[in-house]
């Protein structure tokens, strides 16, 4: 996954890679994403770079 | 729970909602301008036609990228803008024809479309023929009665369009194609007073079919070339214009979409993308010409090319909880060069063109148009 993400960038809140695919950088959105997830279950993943290489925060998976 | 605390919590609800759809992953949204040319010469239009139809080597990347991302997809959304879209129609047909092929094998997968059209080419074999490819909503405008939207609506030669438009229109409701059309009818000072009857017009020959609505949009300063000549409705007037007007219209909401309560443009939204001609890639269909609107480039391959640092102007308003910033990231966009453009009918930022040489006095004003809101908040 990590390799096809492109490149990471945390000084941007906000990134997309290569495909158009959403990477989080920015706490204040993770934070907000977390707590609609928490709220909604049904909330669709989007990875968070917590400086961890684009590994998914836990509490966010994939839906099915 | 007191009122001010009530509505606050919705306003925090509302946008959160907001955010998680801007942020999925699972949802895509591809404005498509399939050719920059158009063969009307609107006189308040503010595009310069200087890019022509779309290359096959930017279709190909449109049709790699979406192969890339239709496996992990619940929604796909894509507009058709222009220019004129229809002057690109193989364009539209050819990627539409990809995704429905790919649509049929995903049935978890929601794909809709629309399209902003002048209405001139849409006759009904090809609304029927875009409705089977999924393109189902379509936004045209009209100026008025065929005397006032003939005088601003125009061919490249000059002629009139209300005649062949209308006709179209008035085929549309009489068949059963499974479409919606919003008639986006604009409102300007010199057109006020013909209005009443022409409602009326519009009312009773197409608001019985729910198919049909309407949406009430002034005239604004957005750009182009004739922008010194328009003479709009003063902000503090619409309002009580637009609802003395929708009370013609009447019972049925005129407004093409349900009121929200957060008011979002795509352009704000990191899962939105408008994918030009040219295949650059940019957010706003209005600021074409403008360099901050240019944030990347479809390889033919599928790749998207983006420079993040360019995109993260137009997504600054989330992070800021900024609903200014969500409802038009382009208003107050932090730069380094002076605005260009401005959209709507404030005072324009003054330029000295001395001390920035990039503040070409002819370039201001230009690039500006209201886009189909409705369609591209999806």
């Amino acid at each position: 996954m990590g390799s096809e993400r492109g490149r990471n960038q945390p000084s941007v809140d906000v990134e997309v890679d290569d495909a158009g695919r959403i990477i989080v950088n920015a706490p204040e959105i993770a934070t907000q994403l977390r707590e609609a997830k928490s709220s909604s279950p049904a909330m669709a993943r989007t990875v968070i770079n917590n400086g961890c290489n684009l590994v998914p925060m836990c509490g966010f998976t994939p839906q099915e | 729970m007191s009122n001010s605390a009530g509505s606050s919590s919705r306003a925090q609800e509302a946008f959160q909602e907001e955010l998680v759809a801007s942020f999925t992953d699972e949802t895509l949204h591809l404005i498509i301008l399939p050719t920059e040319q158009c063969n009307f010469r609107c006189t308040y239009c503010y595009e310069d036609f200087a890019i022509g139809q779309m290359d096959p080597t930017t279709v190909q990347g449109i049709k790699r990228l979406l192969d890339r991302r239709l496996d992990g997809l619940q929604r796909l959304s894509i507009s058709w803008f222009g220019g004129e879209p229809l002057l690109g129609r193989g364009v539209v047909e050819d990627v539409s024809t990809h995704i429905t092929e790919a649509a049929a094998a995903r049935p978890g997968l929601r794909y809709e479309a629309d399209m902003t059209t002048n209405g001139y080419l849409l006759d009904l074999p090809t609304t029927e023929k875009l409705a089977a490819l999924g393109i189902r909503a379509y936004q045209i405008s009209l100026d008025g009665p065929e005397a006032v939207h003939d005088t601003t609506r125009v061919r490249v030669n000059g002629s009139g369009t209300f005649q062949r438009v209308w006709n179209n229109l008035l085929s549309i409701r009489a068949s059963r194609v499974p479409v919606r059309v919003t008639l986006r009818i604009h409102l300007a000072p010199a057109t006020l007073s013909c209005m009443p009857d022409f409602l009326v017009q519009v009312r009773d020959t197409f608001l019985d079919d729910e198919r049909f609505s309407v949406s009430l949009r002034p005239v604004e300063r957005m750009g182009g070339p004739n922008d010194e000549s328009i003479d709009i409705i003063s902000g503090s007037a619409r309002a009580k214009i637009i609802e003395d007007l929708e009370e013609v219209l009447g019972a049925r909401p005129s407004t093409s979409r349900e009121p929200k309560s957060m008011d979002v443009c795509y352009a704000a939204r990191p899962n939105s993308f408008v994918i030009r001609s040219n295949g650059n890639i940019a957010k706003c269909t209005v600021a074409l010409n403008d360099p901050a609107n240019s944030i990347g480039h479809l390889l033919p391959d599928g790749t998207l090319r983006i420079d993040n640092e360019h995109l993260m102007p137009w997504v600054r308003g989330w992070a800021r909880r900024d609903r200014n910033s969500v409802r038009c990231p382009y208003v107050g966009m932090p730069r380094s060069a002076p605005q260009l453009l401005q959209i709507g009918p404030g005072p324009r930022p003054r330029v000295d063109a001395r001390s920035n040489p990039s503040a070409d006095p002819v370039l201001r004003g230009r690039g500006q148009s209201e886009v189909a809101a409705g369609r591209l908040m999806r």
